[in-house]
Formats: structure tokens, sequence, C-alpha cells
């Protein structure tokens, strides 16, 4: 029965591979517009798939609940012992089961736009049928031919091989599936663009229909990188929670394009620029999810993260990841032209202005992670010679780039469009920039020297000073109109301008995630001390005292753990507990960090060697306003929900505006 | 229960803290954690030195306390592994040849791009004095949202 | 057949001047074909890969305790000739398969007296080396012990096993990482002067 339920979800697979070639080619076909049954069937094709594939990925989640060994992903990647939990969730553990969440997020996607969108963009929804099927192929291809997880092996094994204990963590719960929402939620707007490139007549503004994917597809991605984030630091032990390792900075430069898209998309929306560089922003956003894909589980470059290497695997990925990039910026390469001309940026003190500085800041940025994780390889291939480049270089090159971006964080929000007055300008951030001086006279009153730590503290005040006047003139500009109390000010404010306020609100959470992350990475102390029990040592205000060493096996490994004691002012406050594991079966050490948050940072320990008389060395961190960058994630999801939750509000406030809009030039809106 | 741990604890704390000795870490300690971020593990190659499990990385962290108990200076350590493993173990590229392109990469993009902003800008706004669009500077946005708020 | 939208100005699109095709797009082209190249030749690439850097220079020199018996296992005892040093450990699986081809070596290097070998084993313990030695044969030859692993690092090993082919003055010839081969074998002792 097991047996024949696996055979089904593969089956279901392999018609849902037919069904996205037919979709493409029916869409392809009835793009003419003489034939709407036939696109309605593609439609219904991409519907299908949805279900086809819903089902696959059932029964491979029943398979693993099961514990049917006779699958042979289910073989390698659990075991008997292994929790329900992550039973459920160890689909995507490894390389096929997490094709398989990716395929299973583009259906869905694809399926819930095309509904949403069908009634609006009747003439651009062929091309965004093509599109989608077309991806959708691609996946399904390499999913049926090259990484099936529906395989069995017989006779069944008697016992699986148990999932890499590193996974076995609620952290695998929560980051594949949030951040691969992210990637693919990228591939909407991906294909509205390219159906306003195929078109001949570009209609209204693809921009307008996809503002809400995009920003939901960047808030999955911010929310997936930090989960990552998250995970890493507190779980895993790489004693950190960025490594700028390759397959990390493959979803970092997505999110640096995404971030530049979600404003250079306002500026068409509200004043009709850069068009073609939004295309190829889009488009290069898409791609560089691809990119990532392919990064990890190619063995191009070695990684923390990479899943077992096959490149046979790297070569299909490769070729479908230049299918798109030829496809995608030759249509930008050949259709560019045919694009509304651009209005233009009249002043440099506008907002276009600084979304034009925003996006040369993380263009420049994405630019130099790409290049920076490849030019290992580039330099290989033309040399032979091996070098590397490592946090040290990212850190350097890239930080200074981003305070850039906190800065015009701080000044865009308030900035008029079209053109303002420079010394209005400057009148307008008086009080933020005063904010800025008070914080650096106080870190240079700390005993701070260092100049890009100063410029960050200056950055970080001066943005977070600005973004909170703005909310706050906003919600007192009503209390001076209708005289209602600040909560009730507050609430109307929010509700009416969700999109602007949204957006101030995720700049706030920003601006709290770079807080924690500058106090973290700049103000870290770090003791490294050997131990006998009833010695102590001293951390960021607080006595640790070791209290004894001992063992602490568990039902697949053999451990140590280290008992130590915190106290302040001679106040015992609470126990901590590394621990060192050696997992058995794979033959795998890990370290089990011990970690006590609080407002003002994280205390962070380590156990490491052992010694002959009993002793052992403890490495101790003091991790300052770590929790920032997690509340500030929060922040940033109730921004971006409330941007989201914004509605047809808009079309009455554009109509109300003298700004002239694109679609009141008489063109029809599709 | 906790209470009495709790008290049981203050009092071995008291009673002990005389004799517990206070330890402090070894002066070479921070330039251990220094210089043990820039090296790469040859082994694990995903991770420094610090972080790795490995016992290459052990061993490697042992010669590095060994070398600056010797007095080395970094750059004397770093080399010691260069010339073991090569460029591929420092974390950080090094300033000479290949490496040095790349340190050279991310100013020169920066250039480029203000230069590309600057002069898009620039032209933009002539254009736009030129063909006569340039409309009155606007009220800063508090005023704006005021109108707006009262539809 | 919707009309086209307006197109630019004739004036705006082609100004004296300006290039027939803008430079943009063809530093786009470029990266078009760039990119897929560059990862199509990383994909033939082993990105684990370390580049020997004692290969050229002379052997590091060392003083080990042996194995098995007293006498210590020196580098200076064993320049003269060609040398053949195999890192190999007891938790390395890899090390199984090419252990009948190094006992084999062995016996030619006490045969034919050509060249000598001698074994380094890497990060392990006394014990598990014997037990090891005794499930899969003994070396006819000995093994120094680099129990920490500080000779591994002077040679640069990363990934086991290593092999390394000294010749007659002391200089690292070769080094072949992973199990050795037949071919890699003959190849490798003709360098170092010891081939048939």
């Amino acid at each position: 029965m097991a047996d024949s339920l696996i055979k089904l979800g593969q089956l279901a697979t392999c018609l849902a591979l037919v069904l996205s070639l037919y979709a493409l080619g029916a869409a392809v076909l009835s793009a003419t517009g003489s034939s709407p049954a036939r696109l309605r069937s593609a439609r219904n094709a991409l519907y299908a798939n949805l279900a086809l594939v819903a089902f696959g990925c059932a029964t491979l989640i029943w398979s693993f609940v099961a514990l049917d060994f006779s699958v042979a992903y289910v073989a390698q990647n659990s075991n008997s012992q292994l929790p329900l939990i992550y039973r459920l969730t160890a689909m995507w553990g490894a390389h096929e089961g997490s094709l398989m969440l990716w395929l299973f997020y583009l259906v869905l996607l694809s399926a819930v736009a095309v509904r949403a969108h069908w009634k609006d963009h009747p003439l651009s929804m062929p091309w965004i049928i093509a599109t989608l099927a077309a991806i959708q192929f691609g996946f399904l291809a390499f999913i049926v031919f090259l990484s099936n997880p529906f395989l069995t092996i017989s006779p069944a094994l008697p016992d699986g091989q148990d999932l890499n204990p590193l996974l076995q963590d609620p952290g695998l719960v929560f980051h594949p599936p949030v951040l691969y929402l992210g990637y693919v939620g990228f591939a909407i707007p991906f294909a509205f663009a390219v159906a306003s490139l195929m078109r001949t007549h570009s209609g209204a503004e693809w921009v307008r229909a996809v503002r809400r994917w995009t920003l939901f597809s960047w808030t999955m991605l911010t929310s997936g990188i930090l989960l990552g984030g998250f995970w890493a630091y507190y779980e895993l032990g790489w004693g950190g929670y960025w490594a700028w390792d390759p397959v990390e900075n493959a979803s970092l430069m997505p999110w640096l394009t995404g971030t530049a898209l979600l404003h250079s998309m306002m500026a068409q929306d509200k004043r009709g620029l850069f068009r073609t560089w939004n295309v190829f922003l889009v488009v290069t956003t898409f791609l560089l999810t691809l990119i990532g894909t392919f990064l990890v589980r190619s063995g191009v470059l070695t990684s923390v993260h990479a899943f077992a290497v096959d490149p046979g695997r790297g070569a299909y990925m490769l070729g479908f990841l230049t299918v798109a990039m030829v496809f995608g910026y030759g249509l930008i390469l050949m259709r560019s032209d045919r694009l509304l001309a651009d209005a233009l940026v009249e002043s440099p003190y506008s907002r276009e202005s600084a979304i034009l500085a925003n996006n040369v800041l993380l263009l420049v940025a994405a630019a130099t992670v790409f290049l920076g994780t490849l030019y290992p390889l580039f330099v290989e291939a033309v040399s032979g010679e091996r070098l590397s480049v490592g946090a040290p270089y990212f850190n350097k090159v890239v930080v200074p780039l981003m305070l850039g971006v906190v800065l015009l964080l701080g000044i865009g929000p308030s900035i008029p469009w079209r053109r303002v007055d420079a010394r209005r300008l400057a009148a307008m951030f008086r009080k933020p920039a005063i904010g800025a001086l008070l914080s650096l006279c106080a870190a240079l009153a700390a005993g701070v020297r260092e100049p890009l730590t100063l410029g960050a503290i200056a950055a970080v005040a001066f943005a977070f000073a600005a973004t909170l006047a703005d909310i706050a003139t906003g919600i007192a500009a009503r209390r001076r109109l209708t005289g209602e109390s600040w909560l009730a000010a507050a609430r109307t404010v929010l509700s009416l301008g969700r999109q602007r306020f949204g957006g101030l609100v995720v700049h706030l959470g920003i601006v709290l995630i770079a807080a924690g992350m500058i106090a973290s990475g700049l103000f870290q102390t770090a003791v490294t001390v050997s131990l006998r029990p009833g010695d102590s040592f001293e951390l960021a205000g607080r006595v640790v005292t070791l209290r004894d060493v001992s063992d602490a096996d568990g039902p697949n490994y053999r451990g140590r753990v280290a008992t130590l004691s915190v106290s302040q002012d001679g106040r015992p406050l609470y126990e901590m507990r590394p621990q060192k594991r050696f997992y058995t079966v794979r033959s795998m050490a890990t370290t089990e960090i011990a970690i006590r948050s609080s407002f003002s940072g994280d205390l962070y320990l380590l156990v490491g060697e052992e010694t002959q008389a009993g002793g052992v060395t403890i490495r101790g961190y003091w991790n300052p306003l770590v929790g920032w960058i997690w509340a500030g994630w929060l922040v940033v999801a109730c921004g971006a929900l409330l941007s989201l939750s914004g509605t047809g509000r808009r079309k009455a406030i554009a109509a109300s505006t003298d700004m002239a809009v694109p679609a009141a030039r008489g063109v029809p809106a599709e | 229960m906790k209470r009495t741990l709790a008290a049981a604890a203050l009092a071995f704390t008291v009673v002990a803290a005389p004799a517990a000795p206070f330890r402090t870490e070894a002066p070479e300690e921070a330039q251990v954690r220094e210089i043990g971020a820039k090296l790469r593990c040859p082994v694990c190659q995903s991770e420094n030195i610090l972080d790795s499990q490995s016992g290459t990385a052990r061993e490697m962290i042992a010669v590095l306390r060994e070398q600056l108990a010797l007095g080395r200076s970094e750059a004397e350590i770093l080399g010691y592994f260069r010339s073991r493993y090569g460029d591929y173990v420092l974390l950080s590229p090094p300033a000479s040849g290949f490496g040095g392109v790349i340190w050279l990469v991310p100013p020169l993009l920066l250039a480029a791009a203000g230069a590309v902003y600057i002069l898009l800008v620039r032209r933009n706004a002539e254009a736009a004095r030129r063909a006569g669009q340039a409309s009155q500077p606007r009220a800063p946005l508090d005023e704006q949202s005021l109108r707006r708020l009262e539809l | 057949m919707s009309t086209p939208f307006p197109d630019r100005p004739a004036s705006d699109r082609l100004a004296p001047g300006k290039p027939a095709i803008p430079r943009w797009k063809w530093l786009l082209g470029a990266a078009v074909v760039a990119v897929p190249l560059l990862l199509g030749i990383g994909l033939t690439r082993d990105p684990s890969y370390i580049p020997s850097m004692i290969v050229g220079r002379a052997m590091p020199e060392f003083s080990l305790e042996a194995l098995s018996g007293d006498a210590k296992v020196a580098s200076e005892t064993l320049l003269g000739k060609p040398l053949v040093i195999n890192f190999w450990a007891s938790w390395c699986v890899s090390c199984r398969q090419e252990h009948p081809l190094l006992v084999q070596l062995g016996d030619r290097a006490d045969l034919f007296g050509e060249f000598g070998i001698v074994g380094i084993n890497y990060r392990d313990s006394r014990q598990a080396a014997l037990g090891f030695l005794d499930r899969e044969g003994r070396f006819p030859y000995a093994s120094g012990l680099d129990t920490r692993g500080r000779l591994g690092i002077d040679f640069g090993v990363y990934g086991m096993p290593e092999t390394f082919f000294v010749d007659a003055a002391g200089i690292v010839q070769a080094r072949q990482v992973g199990p050795l081969t037949q071919e890699a074998v003959e190849r490798n002792l003709k360098l170092i002067g010891a081939g048939r």
C-alpha cells in the first residue's frame, strides 16, 4: 500500500511535467488573443499542477511519517528514532525534497497569481502563464529525471541513515520554507515583466500589479535570511549569525537587488521613471534566486550549506540558468526600446534622486558580493591558483555601503517627489541630525575612536530619529486636524496611509536590525579561559563560575556538559550548560552553545578542550543588542503586513493629487 | 525548591569566594581570536579555524599559540600558514597579485556607479529645465499628508 | 494586432554621437556570455582541491616516535634515495582502498631498494592504528606517529590519504591527494628517479 502511494506521487509529478509543457504551448498559442478557450485550458493546467504537486509532496511527507524505508530518500534522511516533528519536515532536509518544496511553492503561487489577476490583465495573461509554466517545466524536468525523491529500493532497508543531526532542530521547520517562499515569490513579478516586454502594447504599469507580490516576496526573503541567522546563532554553533558563506551570499544578493527593486518600482509607479532599469532589476533578482539554487547543489563552491555534490545535476541547472538568462536579458536587449520613455529626474534634491542613490548603493553591494563570491572560481580558471575571499573581505567592503543605505533610509521617505529646495531639505532634517551628533558625542565620550564605528553609530541614530519623526509628524498632523487622542490619531493615520506608514515601520525595523548588527559586531567582548571546577571569570559585569564537567549522553550521541553558574553583584542569577556532542552514527562532532539573552545583549558560552587535570577551556562572548536584530525583524514583518493590507485607497488618492499618472493619459488600463 | 538551591548556591559562593580563584584570559588569547578569524580551516574549508570542529583546526590553533609565544607578528604567522597551504588558507585575499584586484573592484564599482548617478541626475535636471517641466518646489511632506488625509 | 505605443521621437533615439547599440547593451550581453561560461568551468573543477605548496621545495625535517619498536622515524635517516611518504590513519576510510598497493610498494622497496617508503600515522592513536594494521595487513615498512598532526600541517595535508614523492636530494616532486592508484604510483616514481 505504501509502495503504491509513493508510486502515485511519482505519477502525479510526471503528469504535472506533461501539463506544464501543455500549459506553455497553449498559453503561447493563445497570445494573439484569438482563442480565450485555449488560454483558459492553459490556466486550468496550472491549477491542475497545483493539485498534482501538492499530492506528490503529501505522499512524500506521508512516507516520512510512516517511516517507509522502501523509499530511498526516506531511508537516507530519517531513522526510526526521528521525532515526529522532524519526520514531517525532513522532506526538505536534503536536495531532492527541497526541490519539491520549491516546486510546490511555484505551483501554488502561480495558481494564486493567475487566479487573482485573471480579470485585470487579459492581454498579459498568456505571457504570464507561459513564463510560469516554463519555469515549472524546468523544475519538474529536473526533479523527474535527475533528482527523483520517489525512487524506491527493494528490499527495503531495516532502518534509515538518520537525518543530519545539525538539521534535527526547530530551525529546519521554519528556515527553508520561509526562505524558499521568498525566492519563488520573485517569479511572479518576473512573469509580469516578461509579459510587459513581450507585448508590443505596454499598458498600465506592470509594477503596480505586482507591488504586493514584490513586497511579499521581499518580506519572506528577509525573514528567511534572518531565520537562518537566528538558527545559526542559537543552535548551530558557528559563533555568529552571518559568515559570508557562498550560499548565504546567494540569498543576500537577490535580497539586495529585491530591496532596490521595491524602491525603484515605487518611482516607476508614481512618476514613470526607471522603466528599463526595473525590468532589468526584476529579471536579475529572479536569476539570482536561481543562481542560489545552483550554487548550493552543484559543488562549484564549498559551503557549509552544500547538499551532496553532483556535477550532472549541476550541468542541468547551469543549462536551465543559462536559458533563463539568455531569455530574460535577451528580451530586454531586444525589446527595451519599446518601453515607454522614462520621465525625468528633475532635481538632485528629490525622492527620485534618493531612490536612485539607494539603487546605486544596493547594486554596488550586490555586485561586490557576486564578484567576491565567484572570484576564487575565476582566478582558478584563469591561473590555477587558489585564493579565498572570506568574511574579512566582505565585512570591510559591504558594511560601509550598507551604512550609506541606512542613512538614505532616514532621508528618503520625507523628501517630496520632483524637487525640494536644498535649504528646506536641510531644515527638515535638523532634529535628526542633532540626534546623530549627540550620539556621536556619547560614543566619543565612551571611548570609541574607530571612524567606521563612529560613522555607523551616527548613521543609525540619524535614521532612527528621522523615521520616528516621520511617523510622529503624520500622527501629530492628524491630531491637529481632528483633536483626537494620540492613540486614535495613530490608528487612523496608520490605517489610512498603509503604504506610507507600513514603509516607515519597515524602515524602523531595519534600523533596529542595523543597530543590533553594529552593536553585536563591533562591540562584542570575548574571553577564553582555562578553568577547573570552582574557578570563575568575569564577562560583561557578570561572574561566571565553573561548577563541574560531566557526561551528557543522548539517544544518538555521546556528550560532555560543563555546568556554569552566573552571578552579578554577588547575587546568583542562573546556570548555563554548554555541551560538546559526538554523534556516533554519522561520526560528527557538534557544540551546543549556552546562551542567555537579555534586552542589552547575549551571554554566549562554548565549551572547548578538556585537560587531564579535570579542567576545561571555556570561550565566552558578550554580544550586545543581538536581540534587537530579531525584534527589528518583527517590526519589519508588522510594517510589511500593514503595507500589504493597503488596498484600493491608492486610486482615490492618486486621482486627487496633481501628479501625472500614465493611465490618466487615455491609455486603456489593459 | 528553586529558592533553596539558590540559597545554597549563594552560600557556596560566599563561602567559596575567598578560595575560588579568579581567572583572567591569557594576553595572547585576544590575538588568537583575531588571527584565528583570518585563517580558513583547510579540511572543512567553510569555517575559520576557531569555529571549526576538525582536529587539524585545533592543531593549527596550537601552532598559532606557539608562534605568538615566540613573539611572531600577525604577518609572519599568516605567512607561516600561507607557505604551507597557499593563499587559500587566508580568508582575506592578499593585497598583491590576483588578491589585489578584488580589493580594487568595490571602490572602482562605487566610483563608476557614482559617476553614472551624477551624470544621470545632472543630464535629467537640465533636460527637465529645458523642457519647462520644472515645477515649484514642493512643501515638506507633513503638509502634503495633511491635505491628503483631509479627503 | 494592437498598435505599437508611440515610439520615442527619432531625434532622441539616434542623436548624433550616440552609438547605434547603447553601451549598456554590450555590457549586458557580455555578462550573459561570461557568467554561464565561468560557472560551467567551475563545474569541471573540484572546489575543495588545494594546490600543494611543498612540491618543488625541500621536505620538512621530522623525527617521530615509531608505531612499533623503539627506533625513531627520522627524515635524516631516510634521505639519500628517492622516498615515498604516505599519510594514513585508522579513521580514514579511503586508506583501506590503497592499502594493498602500499604493501606491494613496501615489498618492492625492500626487494629492489630503488626507493624508500615510510608511513606517517596522522592524528590517530597507537592502539587504533595497530588495530587497523591487524585487520588490513601490516606494512612492510615503519610508520611514524604524528599524533597531533603537526607534521601534516608542515606538509600541507588537508585531505586523507595523501602521499608525497621525494627525490634523492630531498625535494618533494609530487603529491597525491586521495587513494593511490597503480598509474599514479608509476608516474610519480619516475619523477623521483625510481621508476622502471
